[in-house]
């Protein structure tokens, strides 16, 4: 039997093929840096592609290859943490791995948990050289499954221009309640759109208000995994920036790196990483200041570390395990930190000549020096509760977006949280008993 | 030349069939078998394998993954049942979801159709700098969708953006469009459709101009108003091609990511999650395979139903060569 093609059948056809082919997909833009070499190639997938810190990071890795040590780096540049994560998870089956890569403060745990890491005692130089705390994030049931690297705090960004024509003495707000108290008459008296700027979910809001959820004395949980953020203390860091939005000139926006750097926003808190890219793109003249305090000072530690993920020869991990020591040497991890903001991962950096005379320069620098002995590891239920992160931002984004109660939202929050903390906790049970 | 005219005596017609191969005497099973059976297996087996093996395997495992309880730390996988399908279905965040989608879909294939047919409408008079016109309408479709929701993020910006600079000149004060979740959604949709629309219009437009020019004449000597004439001839002889798109638009919003992605992560407060985008959430963010597969189950299972609905309505409504 024979079918004549028509066009009615063509139509039903593409409209059939159309149906069949459905398929989402992820699109990455990897960016390939490639260099010339012999001897072993060390894969890595890293996060800084783009901007200033895509700069320093092609800058390490240009670096590296021309040390000419018969170790040649491959890297694929991907657009955030969660990019790189999740093409490391879809990986992981398959093999289809790096051998290094950038894995953030909420996602190495889950590598961690997977049993997908390579244990880096034997091969990190000079530890006791890191900064202590930075260096500890990493370290569980005695084993460090990554060295920090691109690691930050979140600070207090304020417009000097928007300050001075309130006639506001930033060194006046040290506390939460008392910018409120001048919180409107940065908007009143300047020509910023908001006193204070929020960000979203996606912008790691949950990470931002970590500080302040911490000086009104709550936490979101224990390291036992105890959810807390329903707790009244938490639960009065919410309330009170949600008056802040509602009644003291605050908004919640979209990107507030990009607000403040466009001069909308009076003051925001952001990342250290942030700095570099602030001040090439700025339009306003910029401080940084310590986060405000309120029952007590709170600050939490952030950003990347590097991971060797499991699976190499031992010839590859050796090779990857250098890599990862020139990028957190001394010299390296001072240049890194001078160009992009992140904090100096290692002590001998912080003390060197080089980076002394850059903080004489960079007094916006020196305030992150000032403040990292001030922080501490972050909460579980942010950083090893698989979707924490955005959880708990969504719960910021409930509060301050849509004006839900706080207690609402965290309320519902912890329900999820109590819920996904499950398997990590089996998890645990297997791993370290 | 001389052509030989004369008609062939049943002695000479002695047809010889294209190869011996394809040689099958009248009432041979066995031959069938061996030969044209072989071909045709030859040609479809290849393809039923990948067909099953990248389409309809996943698929199974996928739905079989949507009854397991699994641990995505020690693989650990246990039979669950409906429970997976039982929490999205209490879960007010899927609810949301689901409207979501379906106002996403709605307001796409709406707006991509109904102005993809104005503008081929306009593109199919004889006007001056319409191929040029034609190629800027198209252009939008050809770039990636992560470039576009990056430049329109800016344009929807309340404070900087193009958009308030705009209505700044009427006095208008912008919509946070991108910050408030009233707004979030209209704006995904506004980009989506400028993105697509070139697509719809070209479409159109080569259906437009397959519409023969005696039925538009036969109508106007009946004295057929311009309306008329594009109710009852335009329309109708459009209905395949409208059937077409309105097939492919739907299924390609109920995949759309990339913009959804760059432009609000599926934000503010869920306001522009859309079932994709929720599969993709409950997957690679907060790790729960099953429920994502529930979710892609949900999803797959409205894809069909949709679908087989357009089947339904094309027979009815789509008219085809004119009938």
């Amino acid at each position: 039997m024979t079918r004549n093609v028509n066009r009615r059948s063509f139509l039903k056809g593409a409209a059939g093929a159309a149906a069949i082919g459905a398929a989402s997909s992820r699109f990455f833009a990897p960016n390939l840096i490639s260099a010339q070499g012999s001897g072993v190639e060390v894969v890595y997938w890293t996060a800084f592609g783009s901007g200033t810190n895509g700069e320093a990071q092609t800058k390490l890795i240009e670096d590296f290859n021309a040390l000419d040590n018969g170790i040649t780096v491959v890297s694929t540049a991907y657009d955030s943490y969660e990019s790189v994560a999740n093409a490391i998870l879809t990986g992981l089956d398959s093999g289809d791995v790096p051998h290094v890569s950038t894995l953030s403060d909420v996602w190495w745990f889950s590598f961690y948990l997977r049993q997908a890491l390579v244990e880096l005692s034997p091969y990190a130089e000079n530890q006791e050289d890191y900064i202590a705390s930075l260096f500890g994030d990493y370290t569980r049931a005695g084993g460090q499954w990554g060295v920090p690297f691109a690691r930050s705090t979140p600070i207090f960004y304020y417009n000097v221009e928007a300050f001075d024509a309130a006639g506001v003495d930033p060194a006046a707000v040290g506390k939460w309640s008392d910018f409120a108290e001048v919180a409107q008459s940065l908007v009143d008296g300047s020509d910023v759109t908001f006193s204070f700027g929020f960000g979203n979910a996606a912008s790691y809001g949950a990470w931002t208000m970590h500080g302040p959820v911490w000086a009104f004395g709550g936490r979101y949980s224990d390291e036992d995994f105890n959810i807390m953020v329903n707790q009244p203390e938490a639960v009065a860091a919410g309330e009170f920036m949600r008056d802040l939005l509602q009644n003291k000139g605050a908004g919640a926006v979209d990107n507030p790196t990009n607000e403040f750097i466009a001069g909308t926003l009076a003051a925001m808190i952001g990342s250290t990483g942030s700095l570099g890219n602030i001040t090439a793109n700025g339009t306003v003249e910029f401080k940084t200041a310590k986060l405000p305090e309120e029952l007590a000072f709170g600050c939490p530690t952030g950003g990347t570390g590097l991971s060797i993920i499991r699976g190499a020869s031992d010839e590859q991990i050796a090779a990857t395990a250098e890599f990862i020591n020139f990028c957190t040497n001394t010299e390296n991890a001072s240049f890194w930190s001078q160009y992009t903001g992140y904090m100096p991962v290692r002590v001998s950096a912080i003390e060197s000549e080089d980076y002394q005379a850059f903080l004489a320069e960079h007094p916006n620098n020196q305030v992150a020096i000032d403040q990292l002995p001030l922080t501490q590891p972050q909460d579980s239920a942010r950083v090893f509760i698989p979707n924490g992160d955005a959880n708990l931002g969504r719960a910021w984004e409930q509060i301050l977006v849509n004006n839900t109660p706080a207690q609402q939202a965290f309320d519902e929050v912890a329900a999820l949280l109590e819920e996904d903390k499950a398997p990590v906790l089996e998890a645990l049970e297997v791993i370290e008993g | 030349m001389a052509v030989n005219n004369e008609p062939m005596s049943s002695a000479e017609w002695n047809p010889q069939p294209i190869g011996e191969a394809f040689y099958r005497p009248k009432g041979s099973f066995g031959g069938l078998l061996s030969k044209e059976w072989f071909l045709f297996l030859l040609f479809v087996i290849p393809n039923f394998f990948f067909l099953g093996l990248f389409t309809y395997w996943p698929l199974i495992r996928n739905f079989i993954l949507s009854t397991q309880k699994v641990n995505p730390y020690t693989k650990a996988q246990s039979f669950a049942g409906t429970d997976n399908f039982t929490w999205l279905f209490n879960d007010r965040v899927f609810k949301q979801v689901v409207t979501n989608t379906a106002i996403f879909i709605i307001c796409c294939v709406v707006f991509t159709l109904g102005l993809g047919l104005l503008v081929a409408l306009l593109l199919n008079e004889r006007l001056k700098g319409r191929t040029a016109v034609r190629a800027m309408v198209f252009a939008p479709y050809l770039i990636a969708g992560s470039a576009v929701a990056l430049v329109w993020a800016y344009i929807f910006n309340p404070r900087f953006g193009l958009l308030a600079m705009m209505l700044g000149w009427f006095d208008i004060s912008s919509p946070r469009w991108l910050e408030d979740p009233d707004w979030a959604l209209a704006a995904v949709i506004i980009t989506y459709v400028w993105k697509n629309l070139g697509f719809a219009a070209v479409v159109f437009l080569a259906g437009l101009q397959g519409i023969p020019k005696d039925l538009y004449e036969a109508a106007k000597l009946d004295g057929a108003s311009a309306w008329w004439r594009f109710r009852s001839v335009t329309l109708p002889m459009l209905s395949p091609i409208s059937f077409f798109l309105m097939v492919t638009s739907v299924l390609s919003t109920f995949q759309a990511f990339d913009l959804i992605d760059v432009m609000t992560g599926g934000g503010p407060t869920y306001s522009t999650t859309t079932l994709v985008y929720y599969v993709y959430d409950q997957g690679w963010m907060a790790q729960r395979w099953e429920r994502a597969a529930a979710a892609a189950v949900v999803l797959f299972v409205l894809m069909l139903v949709v679908t087989a609905m357009q089947m339904l309505w094309e027979r009815r409504q789509v008219h085809y060569d004119g009938q």
